[in-house]
C-alpha cells in the first residue's frame, strides 16, 4: 500500500483525523467517524498523530462516520450523542476514541449535511470537498487508535466479540495490546514493537518517532486532517474510476498521488527521514498515473522494487528495520495517545503473521549433505544425487521386466520352463566360449588303464599272429551269399558297388575280401562302380592290396566304371539305363561298353549279381529301394538278379529286416568282421583270420570291463541309498 | 627301394604310420597333433572329392555332350542353362534366379526318396510283419506237429508287434494341460511308453555294439599295419 508521506511535517491533519482526536465536533458530527478503540480493527502501521491532533482542529472523517452509521448509529448528530452517552449500539472502540479526543482538542464540528454513503470512493470525494487543510500525518490517529493500554480499555461487547471470534483482521490489534501487557519483545515483531505503547506513556498512545516527528507532538487519537496521500487518492478518483480500496488483494492506499506530487526526500536521521519510507511508495505513482486500471497490491510492490531506494528513498522506519531496539522502544514510547489517552498493549503475533515474517530473519538452511537421497546410477542423470528419475520405475534400461499377462496362472514349474526357454534363446545369440576339456585325475587314470589293457590284449595276438580262436560258424545270411556266388557261372559279369568311406576300410575290407576272392575263384568278372567320390580309389587300393594274386586283377582285366554322381537319382538312372548314365568313350573312339566284360550288358539285369559294399544303412536302403525293383527281369519275372551286401556291424539292425522279407529284397549279407570270418571258415582264409584273434580278445576284455564297471556302479548306488 | 617298394610308396607308408600313431595318441589325451590330423583328413577328403567330381564327372560328360552337339544339342543347352542358374546362388543378389534349379534338385530327390520308401520299405515291411500271424502258416505248423515252430513263429511275431507299437508310442508326447500342474501323459500311455523305451534301448545297444565292433576292427587293422611297417623298415627275422 502506498501511504502518502506528507511533504510538510507541519501540514495540518485531515479533518477526519482531527475529529478523531477528540474535538467536540467529532463526538456529535455525523461526518466525523467515531474514534476507534484499540481492541477493534485498525489498519496496521497507522498511528495516531498526537501532535497534529492537538494543534489542529480535527474532524472525524466521513468514512468513519459511515461505518458508525452502518453499524446502526443513525445519521447526523447521533454519533456524538452515542459516544458521549455511551450508547450500547456504538462500538466501544469508537466511543473511547471520541472521548479521548474530546478531552484534548476542540475539533470542529463536522460539517452538517454529511450524507450516509457506502462507497468509499464517493466518501473520499466528499471529504476532499469539505477539507481545507491537509494534515501532514495520518499516523497520529492510528497511533492513537493502536497504542492503548488494556487497563483503560473499556469493556465492550463488540471488542470482546471480535476478540473471541478470532478474526484475522482483529488479531493485529489484539496482538499489539497483549504485547504491551506482557511487556515482552520477543514474540512481537520489531516493526510492531516500534509502535507499541511505552511504559512511560501508559494510558496514551505512543506513536513512533516518525509519526511524532511528522506531527510534532504526540499523536492523539482523533480526527486528523486528511493527509496528502488521501488527497491524491481522491484526485485520482476524480480523474478515473477506481475500484474500491477494500479489495481482496488488500487495502489499497495506492493511487493517492497526484501526478505532479513527488514524495519528499528526507534524510534518514531526521524525523522526516524516518518517515521517508513513505516516500518510497511515491514511486508507485509512476506506475499508476494516467492508467485507468485497477491496481494490484502485488503490482504496487513490484513497482516499488524498481525504485532506487538507496538514493531517493529515505531510511526505513524502525518498524521495517531490524536495527536498534532502543530506538524502537523510544519511538514506541514516542507514540502515545496524546489526545485520546488510549493505550494499546502489544499483543502476541498470530500464527499467520509469524508466517509472514521476513525470510532474512530466519536462520539460513544448512546445505544438504551429498549423500542425501538416492544416487542415480543409470540413464542421462547418472551421478546426480536426489534427482528425479528421467523415466518411471517401470521402464528399466537394458532389459525389460517380463510382465505376465493378466488372467494366466503360472506355477513354479512352468515358470522354470519359461526361464529355461528364454535362456536357450538368449544363448543362441552368444558365441560359445572354447573351453578346454578337463578330466579329473582319477577318471584320467582309469581311462589310461582301460586303454592300456585294451591295447595290450589286442596287440599281443596280432603281434604274435595268433590264430587260436576258432572262426565263427556261418549264419543264414552268410550261407545265402555263399550259395549265390557258388551258383554263378564262370565269366558272368558281376556288378560290385564300393559304397563305404575310407575310415571303414579296415572292417569292410576284412568282410568283403573273402566274398570277392570267392567270386574270382569262380571265374566271374566283377565290374566296379561307386556313387561315392572316394569309391574308385578305394577299389584300386582294395584290389591291389588283397586280390592281386588273381590274374584278372593283376592284369587289370577288370572294369572300373568310376564315380557316378547324383546319389539315389544316379542309382535309379543307372538301374534303368546303364549305358546312357555312364558313357565310356575310349581314346580310339571306341565305346567302353562294347569291350569285355561289358559287351553283353544292355540293362542292369544282364549282370549275374549285384554286390554292394557299404557301412551306411541309408546307402544300403537306397540300393534296395531304388535298384532292387529293377533287378526283376521283365521278360522273365521268375529270374531276378540277386542283390547281396557286405555291410558294417553298425548297419546290421537296420538292413536285416530287408533280408527277412518275403520275397527277399536282400538275398544275402555279410556283416562286419564276424561275417567275413564266418565266410572264410568254409573257404581259404584271408584278412579276417588275421584279425579275428585280436578282435575276439578285444571284445572279451571289453565285456569284462563293462561288467566290472557296471557292478561297481551298482554297488556304489546301493551303498549310497543306504 | 625297400622290399620292392618304390620311393613314393615308402613315403606313403611312412606318412600313414605317422598319422596312425598321432591318432592313437588321443588315448593319452586331446592334443594339438590329433587335431592337426583331423584337419588334414577333412581337407584331403574334400579336395579328393572335388578332384574326382571334375575328372570323372564334369569333364567326361561335357565332352560327351560336345561330341553329340551336332546330333542332339539339347542336353548340352539344358545342362549349361541349369549350370548357370545354380551358379547364381553364389551371390545373394542373384540367388532368386537359381530357385528353379534348386527346386528341380530338391523335387527330384524328394520324389525318388518318397517313391522308394513306399515301394521299397513300407509295403514290403508291412507285408512281412503280417506273415507272422498268417493262419495258414500256423495251421500248417500245427498239422505238422511242429508246435514249437508254431509257437516260436507266434512269439516272434508278437515280439515284433509289441516292440514296434510300444516303440512308436514312446515317442508320443501329447498330454492334457491341467491347471497348476505339469502336463503329463495318461498313465496307460506312460506305462506303454516305458516298455517301448526298453525296446529302443535294446536297439540302441545293438547299434552301439556294431559301432564298437567296427572301431575295434579298425584298431586291430592299424596294429597290423604298424607291424607291417616295422617289418619293412626294421629287418625282422621270423
Amino acid at each position: 500500500m502506498s501511504i502518502d508521506n506528507p511533504s510538510n511535517p507541519e501540514e495540518e491533519m485531515p479533518d477526519w483525523l482531527k475529529k478523531l482526536q477528540g474535538s467536540p465536533g467529532s463526538q456529535g458530527d455525523p461526518d466525523i467517524p467515531s474514534p476507534v478503540e484499540p481492541e477493534e480493527q485498525h489498519p496496521q502501521g497507522l498511528k495516531d498523530e498526537s501532535s497534529t491532533a492537538q494543534d489542529e482542529p480535527q474532524e472525524a472523517p466521513d468514512w468513519l462516520e459511515v461505518i458508525r452509521r452502518s453499524a446502526g448509529k443513525g445519521g447526523k448528530g447521533q454519533p456524538e450523542q452515542a459516544s458521549n452517552e455511551g450508547d450500547a449500539d456504538e462500538p466501544e472502540w469508537l466511543r473511547t476514541i471520541r472521548q479521548k479526543h474530546a478531552k484534548e482538542s476542540d475539533s470542529p464540528q463536522p460539517e452538517p449535511g454529511y450524507d450516509q454513503i457506502t462507497d468509499f470512493n464517493t466518501l473520499l470525494q466528499s471529504i476532499r470537498a469539505k477539507d481545507e487543510q491537509q494534515p501532514a500525518e495520518i499516523e497520529n490517529w492510528l497511533s492513537s487508535l493502536i497504542n492503548k493500554k488494556t487497563t483503560e480499555r473499556p469493556a465492550s461487547s463488540d471488542a470482546t466479540e471480535v476478540q473471541e471470534s478470532g478474526s484475522e483482521d482483529l488479531d493485529w490489534i489484539s496482538g499489539i495490546t497483549e504485547e504491551q501487557e506482557s511487556k515482552s519483545d520477543e514474540d512481537v515483531p520489531e516493526w510492531l514493537s516500534s509502535i507499541g505503547v511505552d511504559e512511560s506513556t501508559e494510558g496514551k498512545i505512543q506513536p513512533d518517532d516518525w509519526l511524532g516527528q511528522h506531527s510534532g507532538s504526540q499523536a492523539t487519537l482523533g480526527i486528523r486532517e486528511k493527509p496528502e496521500w488521501l488527497e491524491d487518492i481522491e484526485s485520482e478518483d476524480e480523474e478515473s474510476p477506481r475500484q474500491s480500496a477494500f479489495t481482496d488483494s488488500g487495502l489499497l492506499w495506492s493511487g493517492g498521488y497526484q501526478e505532479d506530487e513527488q514524495p519528499p526526500t528526507q534524510s534518514a536521521d531526521s524525523p522526516e527521514g524516518e518517515a521517508g519510507w513513505l516516500a518510497s511508495f511515491g514511486a508507485v505513482e509512476e506506475a499508476f498515473t494516467s492508467e485507468d486500471k485497477p491496481v494490484d497490491a502485488a503490482y504496487a510492490f513490484d513497482k516499488v522494487s524498481d525504485v532506487d531506494l538507496g538514493q531517493e528513498a529515505p531510511a526505513l522506519p524502525d518498524w521495517m528495520s531490524d536495527d536498534d531496539q532502543d530506538q524502537k522502544s523510544s519511538s514506541a514510547g514516542a507514540i502515545s495517545d496524546q489526545g485520546t489517552g488510549l493505550d494499546i498493549a502489544p499483543a502476541e503475533l498470530p500464527s499467520w503473521l509469524q508466517a509472514m515474517r521476513p525470510a532474512d530473519t530466519a536462520p539460513p538452511l544448512a546445505p544438504l549433505p551429498a549423500d542425501i537421497g538416492e544416487k542415480v546410477t543409470i540413464g542421462p542423470l547418472a551421478g546426480l544425487n536426489d534427482a528425479l528419475p528421467a523415466e518411471p520405475e517401470v521402464i528399466q534400461f537394458g532389459g525389460r521386466t517380463p510382465q505376465q499377462p493378466s488372467g494366466i496362472t503360472v506355477n513354479k514349474a512352468q515358470q522354470e520352463h519359461v526361464d529355461l526357454l528364454l535362456r536357450l534363446v538368449e544363448q543362441e545369440q552368444q558365441p560359445l566360449p572354447v573351453l578346454k576339456r578337463t578330466v579329473a585325475l582319477p577318471q584320467q587314470i582309469i581311462r589310461w588303464v582301460i586303454t592300456g589293457v585294451l591295447f595290450l590284449v589286442v596287440f599281443v595276438p596280432v603281434f604274435f599272429g595268433s590264430t587260436n580262436v576258432a572262426l565263427p560258424s556261418p549264419t543264414e545270411p552268410v550261407t545265402a551269399v555263399r550259395d549265390i556266388i557258388e551258383a554263378l557261372p564262370p565269366g558272368m559279369p558281376v556288378l560290385v558297388a564300393f559304397e563305404y568311406q575310407p575310415g571303414f576300410s579296415a572292417e569292410m575290407q576284412a568282410a568283403a575280401v573273402a566274398v570277392l576272392d570267392h567270386m574270382l575263384i569262380k571265374g566271374v568278372q566283377p565290374v566296379f562302380i561307386s556313387t561315392q567320390p572316394a569309391g574308385p580309389g578305394l577299389v584300386e587300393q582294395f584290389l591291389q592290396t588283397n586280390l592281386n594274386e588273381h590274374p584278372y586283377i593283376s592284369q587289370k582285366l577288370y572294369s572300373n566304371l568310376g564315380f557316378i554322381s547324383g546319389g539315389s537319382a544316379a542309382m535309379v538312372n543307372f538301374a534303368t539305363d546303364p549305358r546312357g548314365t555312364l558313357p565310356l568313350p575310349l581314346a580310339d573312339g571306341l565305346n567302353g561298353w562294347d569291350q569285355a566284360p561289358l559287351s553283353g550288358i544292355q540293362q542292369i539285369t544282364d549282370f549275374g549279381l549285384l554286390l554292394v559294399i557299404t557301412e551306411d544303412p541309408d546307402t544300403a536302403r537306397s540300393w534296395i529301394e531304388q535298384v532292387q525293383p529293377n533287378l526283376v527281369d521283365k521278360n522273365n519275372p521268375a529270374y531276378n538278379t540277386p542283390l547281396i551286401m557286405v555291410i558294417s556291424a553298425q548297419a546290421e539292425p537296420l538292413v536285416y529286416p530287408y533280408f527277412l522279407t518275403s520275397p527277399r529284397q536282400l538275398s544275402g549279407m555279410i556283416t562286419g568282421l564276424a561275417g567275413g570270418a564266418s565266410y572264410e571258415s568254409g573257404l581259404r582264409t584271408k584278412v579276417a583270420r588275421q584279425y579275428w584273434d585280436g578282435f575276439t580278445w578285444g571284445i572279451n576284455i571289453t565285456v569284462l570291463i563293462l561288467l566290472f564297471g557296471g557292478l561297481i556302479n551298482l554297488g556304489r548306488a546301493w551303498v549310497g541309498k543306504r | 627301394m625297400i622290399a620292392g617298394l618304390q620311393l613314393f610308396d615308402l613315403l606313403g607308408i611312412l606318412i600313414a604310420s605317422t598319422f596312425t600313431l598321432l591318432v592313437l595318441s588321443y588315448a593319452i589325451g586331446d592334443n594339438a597333433l590329433f587335431r592337426l590330423i583331423i584337419h588334414i583328413f577333412i581337407g584331403v577328403s574334400a579336395g579328393y572329392a572335388g578332384a574326382v567330381a571334375i575328372r570323372d564327372v564334369l569333364v567326361p560328360q561335357f565332352l560327351h555332350m560336345v561330341n553329340d552337339l551336332s546330333q542332339n544339342p539339347w542336353p548340352l543347352l539344358f545342362s549349361l542353362l541349369w549350370f548357370g542358374l545354380i551358379m547364381t546362388k553364389l551371390f545373394p543378389q542373384s540367388a532368386p534366379f537359381g530357385n528353379p534349379a534348386s527346386a528341380l534338385l530338391v523335387g527330384v530327390g524328394a520324389a525318388i526318396a518318397v517313391a522308394g520308401a513306399i515301394q521299397g520299405t513300407l509295403l514290403p515291411q508291412i507285408g512281412n510283419a503280417s506273415n507272422y500271424f498268417q493262419p495258414q502258416q500256423m495251421r500248417a505248423a500245427f498239422q505238422a506237429n511242429q508246435f514249437g515252430s508254431a509257437m516260436a513263429l507266434f512269439l516272434q511275431g508278437s515280439i515284433v508287434l509289441v516292440g514296434t507299437v510300444t516303440s512308436l508310442i514312446s515317442f508320443h508326447f501329447s498330454a492334457r494341460s491341467q491347471p497348476n500342474q505339469i502336463p503329463q501323459r495318461t498313465p496307460i500311455i506312460e506305462w506303454i511308453a516305458r516298455l517301448g523305451q526298453l525296446f529302443v534301448a535294446i536297439i540302441l545297444g545293438v547299434i552301439f555294439a556294431g559301432i564298437y565292433s567296427a572301431a575295434l576292427t579298425a584298431l586291430v587293422e592299424r596294429f597290423n599295419f604298424l607291424l607291417d611297417v616295422l617289418a619293412i623298415l626294421l629287418p625282422m627275422s621270423n
